[in-house]
Formats: C-alpha cells, structure tokens, sequence
C-alpha cells in the first residue's frame, strides 16, 4: 500500500470513530434534553390553559 | 442475499414505532413558533442528533458511495472540507448566531428585516425552487438502494416508497417541528447503529490491502490525489469549501436548527459538535463504495455498487437493521426538509404576496397543504428526471441556486453597512444564473459556442455562482447608495 492511502485510511479511521462517538454521547443525553423539551413545553401548555381557564372565570 | 421474515419484522416494528411517536408529538405544538422552531428550546445533544440525522439520509449515502466507487479516496477531501466548513461556521457563530439572535424562523425573513419584503419575496422563490429541486431527486436514489439491498423488483419499491413518504408527511404535518425532532433523535440512534452494521459487515469481508491495491490499480495517482483527478482539483476544492460554508450557515433545513436552538450560544455549539460528525458521514459511505469495487469489480453501476455489496455480505437480522437505519435516515431528512421548504413556500412567498399578514392558524394550515404538494412532487419528478454526472455534483449546483446569493445578501446584510437593496436583488439573480444556465444547457451543450463550453462544466458554474452573487452585492450596492440608502438594524435580540 502506498503512503498516499495509508494516510487516507488513517484519516478514514479518526473520522468514523468520531462519528460513532458523537453518536452514542448524543444518544445518551439526547434523550435528557428530550424529556427536559418535552416537560417544558408540556408544563407551558397547562400553564396557559389554567390562565385562559382563570381568564375565563373573572 | 434478500429479505426474511426477522427483517420484515425489524423494520414494521421501527415503522410502526416512528409513525407512533411522530403522531403523538403532535400534541406537544402549541402556536406557531412550536410548529416551526420547537418553541426555540432545543438544547444542545438533542440539537446535534437532530441536525446530524437531517444531513445524513439514503441519498446522502449513496452519492458519498458513488463517488467512492468512481474516484477512490480522492474524494475523500470533500469530508475533511464538510468538517473545516462547518467548524468555521461553529466556532464563530458566522450567520448563524446574529440570525438566532434576530429571532428569525426562515432565512429570507432576515431579508425584509434588513432589505424589503420584495426582495423577501425574490429570496423565499429561488430558495423554494432550489431547494424543491434540490430534493427532487431523494425518491429515486432511495429506490435504487433498497432495490439492491432488500431484492425487490420496481413495482414493490414504489410501494414501499409511496408508504415511507405517506408516513413523513404525516407526521410532518400534524406535528411540525415537534414530531420532526422527536423522530429525528431516534432516528438517529437507528441510523448510526444501521451505519455501523454496514461498516462491520464491509471490514469483515473486504480486506484492506485489497482496497488500497484496487484503488491504485484502478485510478492510480487520481484515485489518492484530489488535485490531480479530473472530477476535482482546485476549482472543485474551492467551490465546495465556499459552498459548505453557505449551507451550513443558510440552508433552510440545517439552519432551523440553529434557529430553533434554546440561545445563539447553544446554536453555535450544535453546528460545532455536528462539524465533527462530518468527516465520517462522507468517509464511511465512500469507504464503503471503493469496498464495493473491490468485491464487485468496475463493472457495476456506480450508484447501485455500494447497496448491492451490503445486500450480499450483511446477515439476516443485521439486514433488517441496517434498511431500518437506512429508512430512519431517509425518513428523518424528508421531514427536516418538508417542513422547511413548505414553511419558505407559505411565509416568504404566498405571505408576501398578500396585503395582510396571515393568522398563525392559516400560516400553520397552508404549511401543511405545501408540505403535502411538495411530497406528491417527490414521486413525479423522481421517476422522470434524468440526473446530470454524479448525484453529488446535482445537488450541490440546485443549492448553488439559492446559497449562493443567499450568502452574498446575509453575509453583506449583517457585516457590510453599505448593502443595500439593489444589491441583494443583484445578489440573488446573479448567484441563480451560473447553476441555472449550467442545468438548462447542460442538456444542449453542442448549442454553445467552443468560449462559453464552459458554463457546462459543472465545477465551474458552482464556483462562478459564487463569484457573481459577490460581485453583484457589491457592484449593486456600491454605485446605487444614494438611489437606494441601506437600511440598518441592530443585532441585540432576546436570545440568550
């Protein structure tokens, strides 16, 4: 093999390591910042409704 | 190797999975900012996987593999220019963190800010057509990788095609940004495992003295050195590095991301994390597709190499797995883009065209009925355009339609005091004629004389796309500051 795709392997090989790496930290957290996006906006959502409900009885 | 019933059974239960959870996260849209940007409260991991998953998509691998196929690891410098691009754009915030800070939800509304509604108008069409264009040709390229991978004939696929497009459309339009980004983090989850299959299975099989034999063998210097093969050199170079930087900073559905990002601090560390998953979403597919021509010989057609290679050597179980992953990463980039481009089409266009403003509940409403025009298209113009060159080159010159005087408008709009009107309506023509001039006569090219042969060359109209928008941005704005005085805006926003 000559160098020229010795050094493209090498670099092949950091970039798909990286990749599965970013790949499974994301799936980790990824799904605390969903949960934290998901109850946010779902207490947001009971928010208004309890204040238009609020709204409603003045 | 085809399909059995273990796969069958992966991929109905990753279906069915999808369809549930994108529904259900339809619940979730309360006004329209949910709808299009998630309400802006995307953090940072869960930005990163949402963004990934809508860069990475069938087609992103089977024109990353074709070009494997045809060039060896030449290409391969197109992955390290994808990370510089996107890293710059990440670690300045260049665009992306005045844009986030202006609390815009599609690019062209940043042109009425800085420019006018008209222009707005200019910008909201030529980034719908680019974009629609751009897209066009997803369908074909997915049917072509499931035919090889899962052995079906024509007439299955469709089917198979029309149920997956149903299903994101769907989704897409009950829930929004929402559904797109609930799917896209488990969509991401699948296609990486999916990915990983394929790359285990490929090194298992192809050794790699083989490939580097191969390679050599087959291209010689061209095959290692992108300077010296005639696909690329310098031009090529340039014109993807430029053209990197404005699609990471400016296509609609990589940039709602950063948009609907919690702070423009956050923004920025998505599309800096992203950048470094760039790298491998080039490399692995080209990687794979000079596999495929080292197991299966030159003589293969260079799109169906790469799928073909994984239907023969994945097993039974991982197949499933893989097609899944596959699916996931179609799926979750047809939602991104459908929702982008039908959120241009209704608030940049039709909007614009009106005396008064649209309700959220129209705007909401007619986003859907585009979202949902705009998949019926997918299925026509799939089947009946034929591709020029490699798919690559195809969908970086319909982007070159829009990014190019995108970036010329957004880059002077925010860092040029002197920009004004005249030149982003110059900016935005002049940016769209090289790629358009490129895509009609590339269908006539023994009508140009032998000086204008050219604006065929698909490298060079890429790189002269870039270079017109610059030039009318600043010859437009430069001689015409008295007839058309800027307009300035500050930049201070809510954002953090």
């Amino acid at each position: 093999m000559n160098w020229g795709i010795t050094i493209w392997l090498i670099i092949f090989a950091i970039g798909a390591t990286v990749f599965f790496a970013i790949a499974a930290v994301v799936a980790v957290k990824g799904f605390w910042d969903l949960m934290d996006l998901l109850t946010l906006t779902g207490t947001k959502e009971r928010e208004s409704e309890s204040k238009s409900k609020s709204n409603d009885d003045d | 190797m085809t399909f059995n019933s273990l796969d069958w059974i992966i991929l109905l239960a990753y279906l069915t999975a999808t369809v549930i959870i994108g529904l259900w996260a339809k619940k979730y849209v309360e006004d329209l900012s949910g709808y299009m940007v998630a309400g802006r409260r995307i953090k940072v991991s869960l930005g990163v996987a949402t963004f990934a998953a809508t860069e990475i998509g069938i087609i992103t691998f089977m024109y990353f593999s074709e070009l494997g196929y045809v060039s060896g690891f030449s290409c391969f410098v197109i992955g390290i220019l994808g990370l510089l691009a996107y890293m710059f754009v990440g670690s300045t915030g260049f665009i992306i963190e005045p844009l986030r800070r202006l609390e815009v939800m599609t690019i062209p509304e940043f042109y009425e800010i800085r420019y006018s509604r008209r222009v707005r108008l200019i910008g909201g069409i030529i980034l719908f057509l680019g974009g629609v264009l751009n897209m066009g040709i997803f369908l074909k390229f997915d049917g072509i990788f499931l035919s090889e991978v899962m052995g079906f004939g024509e007439s299955a696929l469709m089917i198979i095609m029309i149920i997956m497009l149903v299903v994101v459309v769907l989704y897409t339009i009950l829930g929004g940004m929402f559904s797109v980004v609930v799917t896209d983090y488990m969509q991401f989850t699948v296609l990486a495992a999916g990915i990983l299959v394929a790359l285990i299975a490929v090194l298992l099989n192809v050794d790699l003295s083989s490939i580097g034999e191969t390679v050599v063998r087959q291209y010689g210097e061209a095959g290692v050195n992108p300077v010296v093969n005639s696909r690329f050199g310098w031009t090529f170079i340039i014109w993807i590095l430029i053209s990197n930087v404005a699609a990471g900073a400016l296509w609609q559905p990589g940039a709602s991301k950063a948009l609907a990002s919690e702070s423009p601090t956050v923004a920025k560390r998505v599309f800096f994390f992203t950048s470094l998953t760039f790298a491998g979403r080039a490399m692995i597919p080209m990687f794979i597709g000079i596999a495929a021509l080292t197991y299966l010989g030159p003589n293969e057609s260079p799109s169906a190499a790469a799928p073909k290679l994984l239907g023969m050597i994945t097993p039974h179980g991982f197949l499933g797995l893989l097609v899944a992953g596959m699916l996931a990463a179609s799926m979750s980039t047809y939602s991104a883009y459908l929702l982008a481009w039908s959120s241009v089409a209704t608030r940049d266009v039709v909007a614009c065209l009106r005396p008064n403003n649209l309700s959220e509940k129209d705007t909401i409403r007619l986003t859907r009925i585009f979202a949902a025009a705009i998949g019926i298209f997918l299925l026509f113009f799939g089947l009946l355009y034929k591709i020029p060159d490699t798919a690559f080159q195809y969908l970086f010159i319909t982007g070159a339609m829009y990014t190019a005087g995108a970036l010329g408008c957004v880059t002077a709009g925010l860092y040029w005091p002197k920009a004004n009107n005249v030149g982003a309506y110059t900016s935005l023509i002049m940016g769209a004629l090289a790629p358009a001039i490129f895509l009609i006569l590339g269908k006539f090219p023994e009508v140009l004389p032998d000086g204008l042969k050219f604006l065929v060359d698909v490298n060079i109209a890429g790189l002269l796309s870039f270079g017109l928008a610059a030039v009318g941005m600043i010859a437009g704005s430069y001689f015409t500051q008295k007839l058309s005085p800027p307009k300035q805006i500050a930049i201070g926003g809510t954002g953090e």
